[in-house]
């Protein structure tokens, strides 16, 4: 009797939360030949669901920035099939951009989201793709500004003040961040080599950890995202120095950028959507305007807000060119870092 | 305190609502299964299941993830307990006395017991968490890298325990598992280690399919196939699955010492579950009577870490919801999911967002009953797993295996490394070589190492620096005690007792 | 076949000490730094946890051989260490076990991840157990509906993508 009871309700359950699910996941079609509808006055449209590879684990920055895209196609209908998320974490997105150069199929409904990493691992020789050959650059959507901030046990609140220190007691103040070629480390050498000051890194594997421990007094300084400092920059746990970004930050009026403050550091993370190289440009004209479409409304909007980032679409044009400007900087910072280390 | 009951009554009222309820209902389900399932933990039952909360309201969704959580800490110990195969690494030291437990045909009771001390564990943990969230965050903090570096040592003492008979062959395990955690990209310079450019080796390789492999693996191989393993009907008749008195009277101090053990070190961000029921095995077996005989089948094996594991899981939820800091991996995601939900977790999440925070609350009490109710009405069910002809279960089990290791990161690679280590295992199990140190090391030689590196650039390169912090220096010395004590103790008591003959 | 615990513990023992030399040249062949900046780089665990491989597998050979001594020279009937520690069963297992997960691996691509288990499933009851061809072709395709039910639709895990599209 219990059994009866206990299976009924495994049933019910597991209706009940497979019946919830919003985006019900298909399963990618792979048949070839492909089935492309010739060049309409339309022009093209995919008929089969897009995977949308999210080169990092769930939780992530890149992983939220994925399925909020995803979300807001599925929520206002822009496209008639459905884009699956999936995550391909490894390598610091390596794996997952080499998962989606390996296609060979199908290259129409596979896509894949880029941040920072997606530059700095090639022209760390850590990755065997070429930014030029083997990919299709589709949208730009997105800048993440970078923070310097520093712990409230330092007693230091201005950049001014971090400098000045900093000039006098050279190697004494540690600065955290995540990795040893992101783009933290980036800007803490950037501050370095304008300000005349020597930052020691420490790297960590997370922000998560980086915010514990310039919260615990541990380091000194940090280089994060605004939205990972969250309440604390009100709070006056976290001091926010300065800003590399365009302009201030809307949640941050009184924080000055770099620029304002006399040094020429604007670094900032892209997001954005590449596909795999050999796409009709049909194609990525289409999904370019997809996302054209997404960046257009209020939800995405919020969400920009939200997380402190600046929306800046750019489409497939643009973006090959913006592209390759930041492939060169990149270049630098590269060398800079190998300088440094 | 009246407002803590008011605060609290606010949250019950919002778990009035019967759909709330039934979530908290499938988070647990979903949980268990998941845990259950070999490979799949926490996290992934967590990332997988995150869609669905898109279109929940913040108060659900939180609720949901959560029993997803603390469910999978549960369902975890039950394929741990009955075939070896931890569901995830916070079960793995619950298979050691849990699964003797089953060959000895007293699956039931360590099935029973499992859920007991993993709900009493996540009780008490609750209530903590109620009263101490607020409160306690600067705790969390205080931990920075040299401490957690302190803490790792005094979990890697810990081996003393696992080497059964042959010290060297414990130690060539643990040595062997530091060695495969350290493959992969260095954190401090960037150079690669043991990768040779392959890149599915640059983020290293991942514990839970080496578990897996010299755990689940290696078992099916071993099992001797038409052998069955037989249950003894007493031990699942739902009279039998309480614990005796007798029993309680072993386990409580076990349950009662993981519970704070793993509520504490689950809030520090750093440490997690699986570091908790290490160190809460490890603890058990020290202070238990018969801690020589943990390992062949003792109830107390089993209780200690899963009242240590559920109760960390409570604990990581605290960095989480009031720093905004995530303490695991599953937390991190959960995280992700709340910021989806439009609600940023911080000092401030316990008042301005009251509904949420208190109905989480009041769902961790509900949701643990409906764990303790899943876990023993469930146990008939899980048992009748074992009544599967041995090579049948043993294709089944590796079936799930197979894909489990594949869902971990989408990847047929990670596939091919359980099989790799399937195949080791079985050889490093008839050499009887435990396998136990092997995990272990593999579990914190990269947080070791790491920690130390940045602990020792924080002090400037000097050691002494990194050792000479209180909290740091207090654990350092704990772990030496621990390692050299029992030793030291022995020859201080021959001393002792050679003096009478002397005069 | 035979190969007694004693034996298998000393090829252990070689292997290790094999192991642990490999690593350290290893790293020293990929040039990384055992100190770096006066702190230990990214070369000092590997090469120590290299030397603990070898260190333990020789004190393993050593034990071993005092082990082996000591029960010669108390004559103990019941030696654990000259047991026997290969089965033939036990090796057929091995053999289909690890045989049909690499057989998973080729074919997730061509066939599907699904199906492939299913196949893998099947062999290995034909093969190590007694039931009939029948049984175990049943088995395997009730395996691939569960683990399509639950991985495919309940928890949206996308699989490996194939021709066949499972």
């Amino acid at each position: 009797m219990i059994k009866k009871i206990l299976t009924l309700s495994l049933i019910m359950m597991l209706l009940l939360v497979g019946c919830n699910s919003q985006d019900t996941p298909e399963t990618p079609n792979t048949e070839t030949p492909n089935t492309e509808t010739p060049d309409t006055e339309t022009g093209w449209v995919p008929t089969e669901d897009v995977e949308f590879i999210i080169p990092f684990s769930a939780g992530g920055g890149s992983d939220v920035f994925a399925r909020k895209i995803v979300e807001v196609i599925q929520r206002n209908k822009l496209a008639p099939v459905n884009f699956i998320p999936t995550n391909k974490p490894g390598g610091s997105g390596v794996v997952g951009y080499t998962y989606l150069n390996g296609r060979g199929t199908d290259n129409e409904y596979v896509m894949a989201t880029t941040s920072s990493s997606f530059y700095s691992q090639p022209l760390s020789g850590l990755s065997p793709l070429s930014l030029n050959d083997d990919f299709t650059y589709v949208s730009h959507l997105v800048k993440d500004p970078s923070l310097f901030a520093a712990g409230k046990h330092i007693g230091l609140n201005t950049l001014e003040e971090v400098i000045d220190y900093a000039k006098a007691n050279p190697r004494v103040l540690k600065y955290g961040g995540t990795g040893n070629v992101s783009d933290d480390a980036i800007l803490m050498y950037m501050i370095n080599e304008l300000t005349g000051i020597e930052l020691v890194y420490v790297p960590y594997d997370s922000g998560a950890e980086v915010l514990a421990a310039v919260l615990g007094g541990h380091i000194d300084v940090c280089g994060i995202s605004p939205s990972e400092g969250g309440e604390h920059l009100q709070t006056g746990n976290l001091v926010p120095l300065a800003v590399s970004a365009d302009e201030r930050l809307a949640i941050l009026p009184d924080v000055p950028t770099f620029i304002e403050s006399g040094y020429e550091i604007n670094h900032q993370q892209s997001r954005g959507v590449v596909m795999n190289a050999d796409v009709p440009e049909e194609v990525t004209k289409y999904y370019s305007d997809l996302f054209k479409k997404v960046s257009e409304t209020q939800e995405w909007k919020t969400f920009t807000e939200e997380n402190v980032m600046a929306e800046s679409y750019m489409d497939y044009e643009e973006y090959v060119q913006f592209s390759s400007e930041l492939a060169e900087q990149y270049q630098t910072f590269m060398e800079m870092i190998e300088r440094n280390q | 305190m009246g407002n803590l009951f008011e605060n609290l009554a606010l949250g019950f009222s919002i778990l009035q609502d019967p759909i709330v309820l039934l979530y908290s209902l499938a988070g647990v389900l979903a949980g268990v299964i998941i845990g259950a399932l070999p490979g799949l933990g926490p996290s992934v039952g967590i990332a997988v299941l995150l869609p669905l909360t898109y279109g929940m309201d913040a108060s659900s969704g939180l609720i949901l993830l959560c029993g997803i959580y603390y469910g999978a800490m549960y369902g975890g110990s039950i394929t741990a307990i009955l075939i070896n195969t931890p569901g995830d690494s916070a079960a793995i030291m619950t298979s050691l006395d849990g699964y003797q437990l089953t060959q000895k045909g007293q699956a039931g009771k360590a099935l029973g017991m499992a859920a007991y001390a993993s709900v009493i564990g996540g009780t008490i943990s609750v209530v903590a968490f109620m009263i101490l969230a607020p409160v306690i965050s600067s705790y969390a903090l205080a931990f920075g890298s040299s401490e957690y570096f302190a803490l790792m040592i005094l979990g890697l003492t810990s081996i003393a325990g696992m080497t059964g008979d042959s010290p060297s062959k414990g130690f060539l395990a643990v040595f062997t598992g530091l060695f495969i955690s350290l493959i992969g990209l260095d954190l401090v310079t960037g150079a690669q280690r043991y990768v040779f450019g392959n890149v599915n080796l640059y983020s290293g390789i991942d514990f839970i399919p080496v578990a897996m492999g010299l755990f689940g693996i290696a078992e099916i191989i071993s099992v001797n196939s038409g052998e069955d393993i037989t249950i003894d009907k007493e031990s699942i008749r739902i009279k039998n699955l309480f614990p005796n008195k007798q029993e309680w009277k072993d386990c409580s101090p076990h349950i009662g010492r993981g519970t704070v053990l793993g509520f504490f070190t689950g809030m520090l961000p750093g440490a997690g579950a699986t570091i908790a029921s290490f160190l809460s095995y490890s603890m058990a077996k020290k202070t238990s009577k018969r801690g020589d005989k943990f390992g062949t089948g003792l109830l107390e094996g089993v209780a200690a870490p899963e009242s240590a594991n559920n109760a960390a899981s409570m604990g990581a939820m605290v960095p989480m919801l009031t720093l905004g800091v995530p303490g695991s991996g599953a937390t991190a995601i959960m995280m992700g999911a709340l910021m989806m939900l439009g609600i940023t977790p911080g000092p401030s999440f316990f008042i301005k967002e009251a509904e949420v925070a208190w109905s989480l609350v009041a769902s961790m009490y509900i949701g643990n009953i409906f764990l303790l109710l899943l876990g023993i009405l469930g146990l008939p069910l899980f048992v009748r797993i074992l009544k599967i002809k041995a090579p049948t279960l043993n294709a089944v089990v590796f079936a799930f295996i197979l894909i489990g290791s594949y869902a971990l990161e989408n990847s047929l690679f990670t596939v091919g490394v359980t099989i790799f280590f399937g195949a080791v295992g079985y050889f490093l199990k008839k050499l009887k070589v435990p396998a136990a140190p092997t995990v272990l090391g593999i579990v914190l030689g990269y947080l070791t190492e790491s920690n130390l590196r940045q602990a020792l650039i924080i002090a400037d390169g000097s050691f002494f620096g990194v050792i000479a912090k209180p909290i740091t220096a207090v654990i350092l010395i704990f772990a030496v005690l621990l390692s050299f004590g029992t030793p030291i103790t022995e020859i201080i008591k021959r001393r002792i007792a050679k003096k009478p003959i002397v005069q | 076949m035979k190969l007694s615990l004693r034996q298998g513990n000393n090829i252990l023992g070689a292997i290790g000490v094999l192991l642990g030399t490999v690593i350290v040249v290893l790293g020293y062949v990929q040039k990384l730094p055992f100190v770096k900046n006066g702190m230990p780089g990214p070369g000092f665990f590997p090469i120590i946890c290299g030397i603990g491989i070898a260190i333990f597998s020789a004190l393993l050979i050593v034990e071993n051989k005092s082990k082996a001594k000591k029960a010669l020279e108390n004559q103990e009937k019941d030696n654990d260490l000259e047991e026997n520690i290969l089965d033939k069963a036990e090796l057929k297992n091995f053999v289909y076990s690890i045989g049909s997960g690499i057989l998973v691996i080729i074919l997730a691509p061509l066939i599907g991840m699904i199906t492939s288990i299913g196949i893998a499933v099947a062999i290995m009851i034909k093969v190590l157990g007694e039931d009939s061809l029948v049984k175990a072709i049943i088995i395997g395709a009730g395996t691939s509906l569960v683990l399509f039910l639950i991985f495919k639709v309940f928890l949206g895990v996308p699989l490996p993508n194939s021709y066949i599209g499972l």
